[in-house]
This record gives C-alpha cells, sequence and structure tokens, in this order.
C-alpha cells in the first residue's frame, strides 16, 4: 500500500475517527422514527455520512497525488496552549495583572530568540493598558491583583 | 411621498446635537472595544450597555445602534489584519480580507469594507423605512420546514466556502454540525456528546470555537513559517487606498450582497447569519476569474461585508415590527428597549413615531459617522501591522483571553479554546479548510430543530416540505446550487484524466 | 435629557447616578457593609434576555447600595454551574446570585445528581417577580377559552400539537392535559420567537409559553392568551383567567429571587434584602418587570427559603408526572 497524498490519507482517517467516536459515544440515544426522531436519530445519520466521506477520501489518497503533511513543530503550539492555560487557571486566583504578564511571558516564548528584558517591560505595560480598559473603565468581573 | 416624510421625522430627532454626540460616541466606543482582537459585538454590546442606561430612550438606542455598527466594523477590521473572527460573519471577511492584508492590501481591504457597509447601510435605512412592514409580513410565511429548507440551502452554500476538495469541504459541514448538536436536545430534554462534562451542557460555545480555530492557530501558522518581511509598510494615501480595477471589481459585488444581505436580514429565524456566506458564495460562483479566490480576491470582501451590514440593518425590523429578535444582538437591543420602558412591536411605529423613524435615521446616521471617523484610522489600524510581530501576537492571545473570559468566567471556556487550537492546528496541516465547518456549527441545531419539528406536525409525511410553496422553491434552489457545485468538479477530473494521459 | 454626561468610567457613571436620585441610601454607609464592590452573578451569557434583568437590578442596587455592582456571567448546565460558584463563594454578601428561583428548585429534579442542594447551600435574600407561563392560541383561532380547547383536543382524539418553549412550558402542558384527560404530542421550541410562526399559522393546536412573548406578541394581536398557570390572576394582567377558574387545578408559578451562600450572616442579608426592597419599590422597576411579564414580588429571607423548598418539592411532582427524562 503506497500513501501518495499523506495529507488526504490523514483528513480521511480524521473524518473516519471522528465519525466513529461520534457513533459510539451517541450509541446510547434513542434512534427513534422519522414520524418521532430521538435524539440519536440526526446524530447518527451525519455519524454515517462523515466515516462514508472519510472512507472515500482515504481510498482515494492511495491513487491520486497530493501534498505531503507539513513538518509539525512542538514549539510554538507547545508555549501558545500554554500561556492560554495559564490565564484560565490563575486569574481566578492572583487576579488580570499577573495572570496578563504570565500569559505573554509565555507566549513570547513560542519562538527562540527571546528578548527577555524587552518582553518583561512589553508585558507589564499590556498588563496596565489590560487592567485599565477592562476592570476600571468596562467594570469587567476580574480581579486586578490577587483575589478581590 | 410617505417614506420621505416619516424619515423626514427620523432625521428631525435624530439629528438633534445631543443625540448626534451619542451616536458619535457610540460608534467610537463601539470601534474601539470590537476591534480589540476576540471582542465581536456581542460581547462589545453586553460590555457598553450600561453606560446607555441613564439616557433617555431615544439617545440610548440611538447610542446602542452605534455601538452596535462600531463593534461590527471593529470586527472586521481584526479579521482583516489579523484573522481574528469575533462573529460568525467576519469568518468569511477573514478568508479574502486576511489575504489582501497579506498582499500588502490591508488599507484597501479595509476602505472597501468600510465603503460596502456604508453603502449597503444607506439602502438598508431606505428598505426598512419603505418596505418594513410589507416584508415583515412575508417573513411570518416561514414555518418550520421552510426553515429547514432554508438552513439546507445554507449548508450547500457552505461547500463553496473551502477552496479545496469538495469532499473534505462536506466532511468538514458535516463535522460541524455534529459539533453543533453537543449539549442539550430540547426535545427530551437529555443531553447529548457532553462526555459528562456540565460544562457542555449548553453547547460548545462559539467564541472559544472560533477563536481557537482562526486566531490562534494563526498566530501557531505564522510562527512556524514567518512569513517573509513585509516591505515597510507605506502609509501614503494612495497605497491605502484601492485602487481603481478594485473599486471596478467590488461596485457589483457590494450590490449584489445588499440585495442578498437585505432579504435574508428580514427572516425572523436566523437568515441574517447566512448573509455573508450567501454573498461569499455568490461572488465565488460568479466570478470569471475563480483562482482570485482564496487569495484575496476584493469582491470577497466587498459582497459579504455588504451583505452583513444590510442584513444587520434589516433585522431590525423583525424585531421593529413584530417584536421579534431574530438574532442575539437583536434580543440584547430589545432587552435595552425594555429597560427604557418600550415594549417592541408594530405599535411602537403609530405611539412613538419620533422613536421609531428616529431610530432607522441613526442607523443611517451611525453608519456614515463609521466611514467618516474609520476612513481616516485605516492608516493607524494599517500601522498596526508594522508592530513587530513577536510584541504583536502575544497581545492579540491576551485579547483573546480576555475576550472568552469577559463572556464566562468559567476555566472551562480556556480548556475548550485549547481543545479547539489543537483541532484547527491538526486541520491546518491535513490541508482541511475550517470556514465550511464553522457554518455547519451554527446551522446544525436549527436545521434539526426545524427537521424534528416539520416531521412531528406533519405526522411523519415527508411531502410537507414539497407542499409548502416556500420550502419546495428553497429546495430547488438547493438542488441548483448542488448542481453548480458538482458538474465543474466532474470536469475538472476530466481535465486531469485528459491530461494525465 | 438629563444633565449627566456618560463617561466611559463606570465608577464615576454610578456614583453621579446616585447623587442625582438622591437616593437614601445613608444608612447603609455607616456599618461595614456594603464596602466594597459587589459581584451579581448570572447564569446566562452576557447579553442574553435574562442577562438584561440581572443588569437592571444590578445598576440599581449600585445606586442604592453606593457601590459599584458587577455582573458575572456564568452560563452552563441549566444554571447549576453559578449555584454552585455561588454556594462556594466566600459567605460575606459581596456575591449575588440573581437567578429564577424556579430553575434552581427544578433543577433538584431535572438531574439525576445535582451538584448541591440548593435548600442547603443557598440562602434566600428577597424575592424579585411572580411570572406564570401562558396557554396560547392563534388570535384568529376559533378557539376562545381553555373549555373550548379541551374540546377540540378530545375530537382529534390524540392527532394534535402543541408548542412549549423551556421545561417549565412544557410541564404546564402536561399537566394540563393529564388533568384535562386529552392528549397532544410536543413541539419543542427554543424561544418564544421561534414558535410564532407555527402557531400563528394554524400548524399547532395551542402553545404553553413564557409570559415576556406571550404578552408582547398578544399586544401586538398576534396571540390570544386562554389562561395563566398561576393559581390566581395576575395583577399586571387581570384580564386572563387562571387554570384552576375552569376546574383544572394547576397551581405552577415562576418566580425570581436573589441568593447568597448559606453560611451568610443574618444582618448583611437583612441590608442586602432592604436594598432590593428600594428597588423593587420604585415604580420604574414595576413597570420594567411588568413587560417582562410579572408582578413585583418581596418577601423576607425566610420566606424565599420556604418558596423554594416548596418549588423543590412541587417540581418532583411534576417531573414524575410530565415523564420529563433525567440527565
Amino acid at each position: 500500500m503506497v500513501i501518495k497524498s499523506p495529507q488526504d490519507f490523514g483528513a480521511g482517517i480524521l473524518f473516519i475517527l471522528f465519525g466513529a467516536i461520534g457513533l459510539y459515544v451517541g450509541s446510547d440515544l434513542t434512534f427513534g422514527s422519522a414520524r418521532n426522531m430521538g435524539p440519536g436519530y440526526f446524530p447518527m445519520i451525519i455519524c454515517g455520512l462523515i466515516i462514508l466521506i472519510g472512507l472515500i477520501v482515504t481510498a482515494k489518497s492511495l491513487s491520486l497525488e497530493g501534498p505531503a503533511i507539513e513538518r509539525i513543530q512542538f514549539r510554538p503550539i507547545l508555549f501558545i496552549l500554554l500561556a492560554i492555560a495559564a490565564f484560565g487557571i490563575f486569574i481566578a486566583q492572583i487576579g488580570a495583572i499577573i495572570s496578563s504578564i504570565l500569559l505573554i511571558l509565555f507566549a513570547a516564548y513560542a519562538r527562540r530568540e527571546v528578548n527577555f528584558v524587552e518582553t518583561i517591560v512589553f508585558a507589564v505595560c499590556t498588563a496596565a493598558f489590560v487592567v485599565i480598559i477592562f476592570v476600571y473603565a468596562l467594570g469587567q468581573p476580574m480581579p486586578v491583583w490577587w483575589g478581590r | 411621498m410617505e417614506v420621505f416624510e416619516h424619515l423626514a421625522t427620523g432625521f428631525m430627532a435624530a439629528g438633534s446635537l445631543e443625540n448626534l454626540l451619542f451616536c458619535l460616541i457610540g460608534t467610537v466606543l463601539g470601534t474601539l472595544i470590537g476591534v480589540l482582537p476576540g471582542i465581536g459585538p456581542i460581547p462589545a454590546l453586553a460590555i457598553l450597555l450600561p453606560i446607555t442606561f441613564g439616557l433617555d430612550p431615544l439617545s440610548s438606542l440611538i447610542m446602542l445602534a452605534g455601538i452596535y455598527y462600531g463593534a461590527q466594523y471593529g470586527g472586521s477590521t481584526t479579521s482583516i489584519l489579523v484573522n481574528m473572527p469575533g462573529e460568525a460573519s467576519s469568518v468569511v471577511t477573514c478568508i479574502e480580507g486576511h489575504q489582501m492584508a497579506r498582499r500588502g492590501r490591508a488599507g484597501a481591504a479595509l476602505a472597501i469594507a468600510a465603503l460596502g457597509s456604508f453603502f449597503a447601510g444607506c439602502v438598508g435605512t431606505v428598505f426598512i423605512a419603505a418596505f418594513g412592514p410589507p416584508l415583515s409580513a412575508i417573513a411570518q410565511q416561514f414555518n418550520s420546514p421552510d426553515y429547514f429548507a432554508l438552513m439546507l440551502l445554507g449548508l450547500v452554500m457552505a461547500i463553496v466556502l473551502a477552496h479545496g476538495s469538495v469532499l473534505k469541504a462536506v466532511a468538514m459541514v458535516l463535522m460541524g454540525l455534529l459539533l453543533g448538536l453537543v449539549g442539550t436536545d430540547i426535545n427530551t430534554g437529555l443531553t447529548r456528546y457532553t462526555f459528562g462534562l456540565s460544562g457542555l451542557w449548553e453547547g460548545i460555545d462559539f467564541l472559544p470555537l472560533v477563536l481557537g480555530l482562526f486566531g490562534i492557530v494563526e498566530i501557531i501558522r505564522n510562527l512556524e513559517n514567518p512569513p517573509p518581511p513585509r516591505e515597510t509598510i507605506s502609509t501614503r494615501l494612495r497605497d491605502l487606498w484601492p485602487n481603481k480595477q478594485e473599486i471596478r471589481d467590488s461596485i457589483p459585488a457590494a450590490l449584489r450582497g445588499t440585495g442578498l444581505g437585505s432579504i435574508l436580514g428580514i427572516l425572523p429565524g436566523g437568515g441574517a447569519v447566512l448573509a455573508s456566506f450567501a454573498s461569499y458564495t455568490l461572488e465565488k460562483k460568479i466570478t470569471k476569474t475563480p483562482r482570485k479566490f482564496g487569495n484575496g480576491a476584493v469582491e470577497g470582501v466587498a459582497g459579504p461585508e455588504a451583505a452583513n451590514n444590510a442584513a444587520a440593518q434589516t433585522s431590525f425590523i423583525p424585531l421593529l415590527t413584530l417584536g421579534i429578535p431574530s438574532n442575539p444582538i437583536m434580543a440584547i437591543m430589545m432587552g435595552a428597549m425594555i429597560i427604557q420602558g418600550i415594549q417592541p412591536g408594530a405599535a411602537v411605529m403609530t405611539t412613538r413615531p419620533d422613536l421609531f423613524w428616529g431610530m432607522v435615521a441613526s442607523m443611517w446616521i451611525g453608519n456614515l459617522m463609521l466611514v467618516i471617523i474609520n476612513l481616516p484610522m485605516i492608516g493607524i489600524w494599517v500601522k498596526l501591522l508594522s508592530v513587530p510581530y513577536r510584541l504583536l501576537y502575544p497581545a492579540i492571545l491576551l485579547f483573546c483571553a480576555i475576550g472568552v473570559y469577559s463572556t464566562s468566567t468559567e476555566p472551562f471556556m480556556m480548556v475548550l479554546m485549547i481543545v479547539f487550537t489543537i483541532f484547527g492546528y491538526i486541520l491546518h496541516k491535513l490541508g482541511c479548510e475550517p470556514a465550511p465547518m464553522v457554518l455547519g456549527f451554527i446551522l446544525g441545531p436549527l436545521m434539526e430543530e426545524n427537521l424534528r419539528r416539520s416531521l412531528v406536525i406533519s405526522r411523519g409525511d415527508p411531502m410537507i416540505f414539497i407542499d409548502r410553496p416556500i420550502s419546495a422553491t428553497l429546495l430547488v434552489a438547493t438542488l441548483l446550487m448542488i448542481g453548480l457545485i458538482v458538474l465543474p468538479q466532474f470536469r475538472k477530473t476530466r481535465e486531469e484524466a485528459f491530461q494525465e494521459e | 435629557m438629563t444633565a449627566q454626561f456618560p463617561k466611559l468610567t463606570r465608577r464615576t457613571f454610578v456614583a453621579a447616578a446616585a447623587t442625582a436620585a438622591a437616593l437614601p441610601g445613608a444608612a447603609f454607609a455607616q456599618s461595614g457593609y456594603p464596602g466594597d464592590t459587589i459581584t451579581f452573578v448570572c447564569a446566562f451569557p452576557a447579553g442574553s434576555g435574562a442577562d438584561v434583568l440581572v443588569r437592571y437590578f444590578s445598576e440599581k442596587v449600585a445606586a442604592v447600595a453606593k457601590q459599584t455592582v458587577i455582573v458575572e456571567n456564568k452560563p452552563g448546565a441549566n444554571g447549576n454551574i453559578a449555584a454552585e460558584y455561588v454556594s462556594r463563594a466566600k459567605p460575606d454578601g459581596y456575591t449575588v446570585y440573581v437567578h429564577s428561583g424556579t430553575s434552581t428548585a427544578a433543577n433538584m429534579s431535572l438531574f439525576k445528581k445535582p451538584p448541591i442542594d440548593v435548600t442547603k447551600a443557598l440562602r434566600g435574600v428577597q424575592f424579585i417577580n411572580k411570572q406564570p407561563f401562558m396557554i396560547a392560541v392563534a388570535a384568529d383561532s376559533p378557539i376562545k377559552d381553555v373549555n373550548e380547547l379541551t374540546q377540540h383536543l378530545k375530537a382529534k382524539g390524540g392527532e394534535a400539537t402543541y408548542g412549549s418553549t423551556a421545561t417549565s412550558g412544557k410541564v404546564l402542558a402536561e399537566v394540563y392535559l393529564q388533568l384535562a384527560g386529552v392528549s397532544a404530542t410536543e413541539v419543542a421550541y427554543k424561544t418564544g420567537p421561534d414558535s410564532l410562526n407555527d402557531i400563528v399559522s394554524g400548524q399547532l393546536d395551542f402553545a404553553a409559553l413564557d409570559p415576556v412573548f406571550a404578552l408582547s406578541q398578544q399586544r401586538e394581536g398576534r396571540l390570544r392568551l386562554l389562561a395563566v398557570g398561576s393559581p390566581e390572576r395576575m395583577k399586571s394582567t387581570p384580564d386572563i383567567p387562571a387554570l384552576k377558574e375552569y376546574g383544572v387545578n394547576v397551581d405552577q408559578l415562576g418566580w425570581w429571587g436573589v441568593f447568597v451562600p448559606a453560611k451568610t450572616p443574618d444582618d448583611i442579608v437583612m441590608k442586602l434584602n432592604a436594598m432590593f426592597q428600594e428597588v423593587l419599590d420604585n415604580p420604574e422597576t414595576e413597570a420594567f418587570l411588568n413587560k417582562f411579564g410579572g408582578d413585583v414580588y418581596t418577601g423576607t429571607p425566610k420566606e424565599v427559603d420556604e418558596l423554594l423548598s416548596k418549588t423543590v418539592e412541587e417540581w418532583r411532582g411534576y417531573v414524575a408526572q410530565a415523564k420529563i427524562p433525567q440527565n
């Protein structure tokens, strides 16, 4: 078996997986009838169609040439996700200022060359901006500093 | 003519110095909040709503309308500049608008978005004044089967949003449909696909989904493959302004978009959301240069922006004449009117004509101010792009996080955003475009609800869709659309087959 | 046009409004509470219809309390997420839950495992309003009252359909159908506006609707309201009969209330109660709530607790009676 179009092959497998998970998780939903559709009727049909398309796309990827999958670089996505996670976890506890600074620091390290001093200065300024606009001017529900 | 008399009443009421001032404040605030990445019109309106509480009813509604238009335009700005849609309709603006920005035509894209919107706004205002009441009577003819047919047509159009394989686009729409079904099934009250997480009981939230799929994935893409250093961005007026060819291409597109948007906007069951998608589909199907689409086609900005703004205007018709809010934004407007002691509905037109027509007039004034304050600002917005990316992207990310946090303070929202970033990243690596998925996500629940309702009402008889003239017409249109999509595909594969020989 | 000019800064605006209105808030200023920003928790997303109601009270209470009041949106799980969040907040009176008491109570039976026992984890402060769901037909329908509706449904022999919004609508309709000894198939709608065209075109035989929507469409001449689900006629709608008047023994009253964590001390609860009382006594609030389809309703914290417990019990019965599946 030769995969001629890796992108499409991957997409096909993704569709099949997605549809299969949909079928499996939704298997306990009542199917019902056309007259009185149960909660499972519509999702089951959709999952079936997704799997069908997945199979076709996969099959075609074995016969038609297509683009390769770009190399995955772990550094950017990892640090960006860490930045969001840090913000989400900490904002309620340590307040908008520190969690904003944390987010910007993590995000900055998604690149290799980081100028630490510049980043810190920028982070502090942005955090101040955020607090002035969102907390003071717009009355958004965020603690500024350590809880209330 | 009566229309002009009414409009004159309106302009008298809305044109007072105070009201003009509130309109201006509203548009400026709306633009400033809406331009923050991740904050679309809905959070912007919710955030700014309280500052209108102390005003008299007309001033408060005028200011709110100003905030709304401002936020919407601000949202288009972020979509074009940094590929960060804050609401469903800007997803379309991202497709071509951001490509234009990448080619260095950000100024032109912004100018065309502003002018297209303004034009649509002018037409929309006249449209409301002239045909509001009779049109709302037509909109009332739409029953569940008709909505189902409309949603089906919308989904078929969604396929055209992608540029690559049609098959993959169909799969993306279907995945969107399934994602849209997550949460409580309204017919039985049972939850579906929630994996036992209470945060999913009311469905997947739109904002983390769209920010993850589009904005954050865009940041990661740029970090993986830094775009070639831009030539120093010129802010000379000549380079910010659309050139002759761009203007020539966008005028007819804006006209068509205005027509489509005006009609879809009056439907009180989520027609407005289809406006920009429908316009994009239309432009892509009738263009003589299909290769330009996906690479920054100016028609793909002018049409959808005009359609969206026209729909935004005419979606006031069901609210003002029927008392029905047709989308979440109109629901906020309705709430604001109730707070002011006004019950939206046809009665407003007769009991408070100054208020009704004043509001209609203020829509036009708001649009005008938007153009006046935003055209000079285009230079500033474009300059933002010359901020080094190493500083720009962390700030964008921060505003995304805050935008999500201000609509719901649940930490789970951040989890959702992370999940959709990962999902969007995988889709990107596999060459799947997320725009059709977003439309599927929005239309999925509406489509299922209306299908199930229709069949309960007809006792399981599918003929209900063919017996009703509206749904039958829409179904025929859907079939034609499918034909338009499938035929070129066949031709293409045949061409490819010949080439291989 | 009032003289004040709304500045972007909300604190100054609120302060200005408070001074201008010259409301007697001085009594609260002496003791400690409220000495800091108060947070109102709203179980609906920012900008939804009910969010507007919570924001209305946040502005009015801010004026009375002379404190900033911010609204924090904690949507999700039918209000369970917000209720649980409030129950775990510091019991200091600075986290206040403004929500439908009916829905808070109903969640105890709509879910197999409710995250908290609302009667133990929350403490009532004040009521907001009472609002009943309503039975409606199209304005041009030949059906003029509930008796005729019952006859009509009997004649259709189970082939009839009805539209409902929210669980309260379904419960009202199902209880009515059972007591009247007729049957009809439910067609569920997410919101009232979604159901309007199907009702008006006569596709549905009747509908059980929320009062905000039902009343506005009655005023517009598109719906005829046959009955309210409350035990008596509402003050704001004296011409709509109660279902009980037709011998259908329904007592289903929706109400909104104000809640705080269970351990909040009495004096703070009483102060909050008085602040809300002052806002609720304002004629402007009455007009506002009437538009939302309900009568102003006030009481003591103890009465709120009692009604909450009573509503929890009632809903256990409804959920069994209307055969609503549990999550």
